[in-house]
């Protein structure tokens, strides 16, 4: 079955746009990937070795987490990255990439 | 962020509304309360004669109904018990709700060194209560059937802000807390306890490890005894 998530579209919707609006579609794209693929992943500032919530899943499935840096300001953690196919999760980072090194 | 007041200087009624109000108005504002709250009670200190003269001094049967008032009116929050207290106080109130407390503490300046072996009144703030060392205090509570977690995981992992509100409020912050104060429990053990400690501590960690096994899911034990394992030889910083 093809796959309605649409995490390019989420994105450009926040390009050149704030945190706040960054925080609103990874908030979806988390939702739907939940959805989709029963992960939950969510996305957090780094100050050092204390990692601050930022948006995405609030619940999770109780297994350790693995933290994904996106840069050396943000990172995308989950407990679930195997459910995810490979090329949603390459997808996911690519314009996270692009998306966090404007801002 | 981390509430607290110091009680001795007013009502002790007024300084829990205060305390109890200000979490109210965290909660409406920012849509997340307290991660702690303490209340430390003032303790005898050279030159402050207004200590052992002021009213407002709470008694010790008042400062268990300000420990319970809190811990039911914030239950999601953590509950700090200080080395100010004495050990008598520390056992009777850490069944009501204490959650975090210090031991091995030494507040004089340079108190650190080994040339200070006991409380000097006149090189520190105030006298504490209660000076046991921390492998005493773990012993103790281990001997009262509580593990003690030296979790930092959240912190770590982006479990804060709302997102730990929400497990916070659900209960499922708990199984988090569960799992990473065994693992770091363990770790203590077997690198810090003294035998005797050592002895009781393994005895709670087993209980602690039967009931994860009947309560939560098969892959989550599995994970945990995996975890366990490595840390037992040898591995270390490991969280859920």
């Amino acid at each position: 079955m093809k796959s309605s998530l649409n995490i390019t579209k989420e994105l450009k919707m926040a390009k050149e746009t704030s945190i706040s609006e960054l925080k609103e579609a990874f908030n979806i794209i988390a939702h739907e990937i939940k959805r989709e693929y029963n992960a939950h992943i969510w996305l957090i500032e780094v100050f050092g070795k204390r990692h601050s919530y930022i948006a995405g899943c609030k619940d999770d499935s109780f297994l350790p987490p693995e933290v994904i840096y996106i840069n050396e300001k943000y990172a995308v953690v989950s407990s679930d990255w195997g459910k995810l196919p490979l090329e949603k999760k390459e997808e996911l980072f690519s314009l996270l990439n692009k998306y966090v090194n404007k801002t | 962020m981390a509430l607290g007041a110091l009680f001795g200087l007013y009502d002790w009624k007024f300084e829990v509304m205060g305390l109890l109000y200000h979490t109210r108005d965290l909660e409406r504002q920012f849509g997340i309360g307290p991660h702690t709250i303490s209340f430390p009670r003032l303790e005898p200190a050279a030159n402050t004669p207004f200590i052992q003269q002021t009213r407002y001094k709470v008694s010790d049967e008042d400062f268990k109904k300000i420990i319970a008032v809190i811990r039911l009116s914030v239950p999601y929050t953590g509950m700090i018990l200080t080395a100010r207290e004495p050990a008598y106080i520390r056992r009777e109130v850490i069944p009501i709700g204490i959650t975090q407390t210090d031991a091995s503490t030494k507040i004089g300046i340079g108190a650190y060194s080994d040339r200070y072996t006991d409380q000097e009144e006149d090189r520190q703030q105030f006298l504490l209560g209660d000076t046991r060392s921390l492998d005493e205090v773990i012993r103790e509570l281990a001997q009262m059937g509580y593990i003690t977690s030296f979790c930092t995981a959240g912190y770590r992992c982006g479990r804060t802000g709302d997102r730990i509100m929400s497990l916070l409020r659900t209960g499922r912050e708990a199984v988090f807390c569960k799992l990473n104060a065994v693992l770091t429990f363990k770790e203590w053990l077997d690198d810090f306890a003294s035998f005797e400690t050592k002895a009781v501590g393994e005895v709670v960690l087993k209980k602690e490890m039967e009931e994860i096994k009947e309560k939560l899911p098969q892959n989550v034990y599995e994970k945990l005894l995996e975890y366990y394992k490595r840390i037992e030889n040898g591995e270390r910083d490991l969280y859920f």
